[in-house]
């Protein structure tokens, strides 16, 4: 009897607390991000530009190599923007030690890691070596050779060797990397990982945190060519995604691994089941209308999305436009290859030419045509606003960031050409490239420099570039993206520009063959140093002042969802959506 | 008495003889479909040579951006304006005034492309057709692989070989536009003629001609050429707007005329491409319906003249 009172005025009581219960918490239940789901990209390319850790080395391909490759150290990823997410966690590595003096890193890998795909066998220590190794195969090059040319011991003269393999040889290639070994890097054991540099380098681990240190199963890889077709079919997964199916040009799918261990993983949550990034959208306009539709989630290859989508999204005030600074910026830059002799390369040597094409570039324009000041600002320095040493310096400023032709003619004048100058002008085909080419002919125009737009198509524009024997004074849509936010100067300053880091040669991606002594000096001092802000804030006035590259703007990164997706995170890597910490709203879709 | 008598004759006997021109003239202007067919092209070549006069009075030229007035801060264009009659484009450019511009460079390609693949056509359908035998299967062949060829991926892969070494094109863009398309019309010209040739050929005309001893390229020349031609002048008009739509595509796929210069193909492929027609219609209506209208009425005209010219057709 009493003890049904009791119950009975428990009941009583319950039915009101659980009320109160349940609506104290709904909606932290509801904010909580669902597992489950098919995410679905549209790509505005018919194709990934590359799929393996070695080449990737677009924000587009690491924005899917996310998905498929671990590192030693990582980021989580930051639903806020790119800048936040700059600390670094572990991700197969679970410890490391490092040396006194700072030159030997001893990473100590997780025990539940494994490969998916091709593979299904445990990740070892050697595999990190394996890849690291393949970093200069003659089949295909490491895409950004000149970090580890300066952080890995002995690098250099392996790849010395290695460039003596023939190419087109795949047993070749695979003889000399089980032959030859890296002074700087070896796996005394399955899980111990030992690096070591000549010297001690404050971003040695931001180095490591890029795509390309990723551990690659020698028994599967070393059967294809490096990316191509065939090892994008059957590329061993170390990341919580697999390779499912891949048709050129059509789809591709990826799928959780079975062996993913979520627990092992803490800048990975991998929300979704798949991942579909599709590649038959190839407008701007069929990307976004797949997006407003409901048929993709994200884009994949779309800059910016349209001015006019952007409009309707800021109007709308709408939750599934994300916007945040990137870092990203974009450069008019200049074939400087001592073999190339056209008129307009030896005028482009004079400093006055160079200040003349500054001085004549209307960057409000440009900022404008793009959207305006949500999509972009001008840039008027070499590195850009999220990374480290940043001081806004404008050596040449004009009004408004409108120009001056009058000046620009009277530099050009100064250098010996009162007539005027013309350029062969390399720009890329797709909307907004084509935007800023007609704009920046239209201007130039104004202040007698003459363009000749070559147009370059999506598919060749980077081969064109590469190649030494392309024609072109200029390039107009030179892109910069911070492989890895905040302290990442070594890219352009200490990377790019550097010459003892990127020898002209045709490793160096935009075929970039700019030097200058005083810079090399500062970045020789920068990267031992504790304190290397001040010296790349140095050094960057020296390089922006010489004008190796014209600067335009630095770029706000925008991304359009579908109203499906329910949690939004930025990748710093990929500067973009991190697909693997994306949640959609209905797990069952 | 007499003047009733006389005065019909003297209104009759100048009607009975004006010019073979003029009667033709009068007998095309009957026809409805040559007359609507005529206005509209009229207008389309209006538009094509008023397009220095409309740029002068609106103070925009083809080419030239006007961020300030033309374009928000967000970079939309304006819409239809006193100023810029059809608004701009998302480069801040006269819509109007490059779709006038445009109209030039549709004919400047369309008719000298349409008149090449004519006069070559017509020569070779006349050798085929009149020399006949292993000749005319030699060339009919021919014409059945040149017919076979896929246009935009032959189009493609020889606009993509015209980059010479230097990056720079080889040949004027235009030309290789115009070449192409010539290359892929030819044939049916040369179809076209043959076949009449072949019907001629065996005809009295050309039979007494013979007897009379005249040589082969006399008899082609008086007997059968001017036999054939207004068929094929009316061929050209039907070829001609499909060569305008050909031009438009290659431009479409960024391989014809390049940009800054307008063309109708390449002003529709960027209002697609950067979406900006959603805010601002005109961007792609403006070329979308001069080329349109230019296909219509080259194709309405083409219609009457076969009307009325095609034997065939009067016969039926």
């Amino acid at each position: 009897m009493h003890a049904n009172v009791l119950l009975r005025s428990a009941k009583r009581a319950a039915v009101p607390l659980l009320a109160a219960y349940t609506a104290l918490c709904a909606p932290a239940l509801a904010d909580e991000p669902k597992f489950g789901g098919t995410l679905r990209i549209a790509s505005l390319e018919a194709d990934l530009d590359a799929f393996d850790p070695l080449t990737g080395y677009s924000v587009e391909s690491w924005e899917i190599l996310r998905a498929t490759t671990r590192q030693l150290v990582t980021y989580p990823g930051s639903p806020v923007g790119l800048k936040e997410d700059t600390t670094l966690v572990p991700d197969l590595a679970k410890s490391w030690d490092v040396s006194p003096d700072g030159k030997t890193y001893t990473f100590h890998l997780k025990d539940d890691i494994f490969f998916s795909g091709s593979t299904e066998r445990k990740i070892v220590a050697g595999d990190f070596v394996y890849g690291i190794k393949r970093f200069c195969d003659p089949n295909k090059q490491v895409a950004a050779i000149n970090y580890f040319n300066l952080v890995f011991s002995g690098f250099v003269d392996y790849c010395k060797e290695f460039s003596k393999v023939p190419t087109g040889d795949l047993a070749a290639s695979k003889a000399f990397i089980d032959s030859h070994e890296i002074s700087g890097v070896s796996a005394p054991d399955d899980k111990t990982l030992v690096i070591h540099s000549d010297t001690k380098n404050y971003d040695f681990l931001n180095i490591l945190s890029m795509n390309f240190v990723s551990p690659v199963a020698s028994e599967i890889a070393s059967k294809y060519f490096p990316d191509s077709l065939e090892s994008r079919k059957n590329l061993p997964s170390s990341g919580p995604y697999y390779v499912v199916s891949y048709d050129q040009g059509q789809k591709l799918v990826l799928k959780k691994a079975k062996n993913f261990k979520a627990e092992s993983d803490e800048a990975r949550k991998a929300y979704v089941d798949e991942i579909h990034v599709d590649f038959t959208a190839n407008s701007e306009d069929a990307v976004v209308q797949k997006i407003q539709a409901g048929e993709a989630d994200l884009s994949l290859y779309l800059d910016t999305p349209p001015r006019g989508t952007i409009r309707q999204y800021v109007s709308k005030d709408s939750p599934y436009l994300h916007a945040t600074n990137s870092g990203s910026a974009n450069f008019i830059t200049i074939n400087a290859q001592k073999s190339a002799t056209s008129e307009g390369i030896e005028a482009l040597r004079k400093p006055e030419v160079r200040q003349a094409l500054s001085y004549a570039v209307n960057r409000a324009h440009l900022v404008q045509t793009l959207g305006g000041s949500i999509a972009a600002v001008p840039l008027s320095q070499i590195i850009t606003s999220t990374i480290s040493g940043y001081e806004q310096f404008d050596p040449y400023p004009t009004e408004g960031n409108k120009g001056n032709p009058e000046k620009a003619r009277e530099l050009l004048a100064k250098a010996g050409y009162p007539d005027g100058i013309t350029l062969d002008a390399l720009y890329r085909t797709n909307a907004q490239n084509e935007t800023i080419a007609v704009t920046l002919k239209e201007d130039l125009a104004a202040a007698g420099i003459t363009l000749n737009l070559i147009p370059a198509p999506a598919s060749e524009w980077r081969a064109y570039v590469q190649d030494p024997k392309s024609r072109w004074d200029i390039f107009l849509n030179a892109t910069f993206s911070p492989d890895w936010q905040g302290p990442s100067t070594r890219m352009l300053l200490g990377g790019w520009l550097n010459s003892d880091a990127s020898p002209c040669g045709p490793g160096n991606v935009y075929a970039i063959c700019y030097s200058n002594p005083e810079l090399n000096k500062l970045a020789a001092e920068a990267y031992p140093s504790d304190n290397p802000t001040p010296l790349w804030t140095k050094a960057d006035k020296i390089v922006s002042t010489d004008l190796p590259w014209i600067p335009l703007f630095e770029k706000r990164k925008i991304a359009i969802t579908s109203d499906r997706i329910s949690h939004w995170v930025w990748s710093s890597l990929a500067v973009q959506a991190d697909i693997t910490n994306i949640a959609l709203k209905n797990s069952g879709s | 008495m007499a003047d009733t008598i006389h005065s019909p004759v003297a209104l009759i006997v100048p009607r009975a003889s004006p010019s073979p021109g003029i009667l033709l003239l009068k007998r095309l202007w009957r026809e409805r479909a040559v007359r609507t067919g005529a206005v509209i092209v009229g207008i389309v070549l209006l538009a094509a040579l008023s397009a220095p006069v409309v740029s002068h009075l609106l103070g925009h030229g083809p080419m030239e951006q006007f961020e300030g007035t033309a374009l928000d801060e967000m970079g939309l264009p304006i819409g239809p304006t006193l100023e810029f009659p059809l608004g701009a484009d998302g480069n801040g450019r006269d819509v109007l005034v490059r779709t006038l511009y445009g109209a030039q460079v549709s004919l400047l390609v369309g008719v000298p492309a349409t008149t090449i693949a004519m006069i070559i056509g017509t020569a070779i359908g006349l050798v085929s057709g009149f020399f006949a035998g292993r000749t005319d299967r030699i060339i009919s062949q021919a014409i059945d692989v040149a017919l076979s060829f896929p246009f935009v991926v032959t189009a493609l892969s020889l606009l993509a070989l015209n980059r010479g070494g230097t990056g720079q094109p080889i040949v004027p863009p235009m030309v290789v536009v115009i070449t192409i398309i010539a290359l892929f019309s030819w044939a049916y010209f040369a179809r076209l003629a043959r076949g009449l040739v072949l019907e001629l050929r065996t005809s009295p005309m050309v039979e007494a001609s013979r007897t009379i001893g005249a040589s082969w390229a006399r008899i082609i020349w008086f007997d059968i050429l001017p036999n054939i031609l207004p068929t094929v002048f009316v061929y050209w008009a039907v070829q001609l707007p499909a060569n305008i739509v050909a031009e438009a595509t290659l431009s479409f796929l960024g391989v014809g005329i390049q940009a800054p210069m307008p063309s109708w193909g390449n002003m529709i492929a960027e209002a697609q491409r950067t979406s900006l027609y959603q805010e601002q219609p005109w961007f792609l209506a403006g070329p979308g319906l001069a080329l349109f209208l230019t296909v219509v009425g080259f194709n309405t005209l083409s219609a009457g003249l076969r009307n009325v010219l095609d034997p065939n057709r009067r016969r039926a």
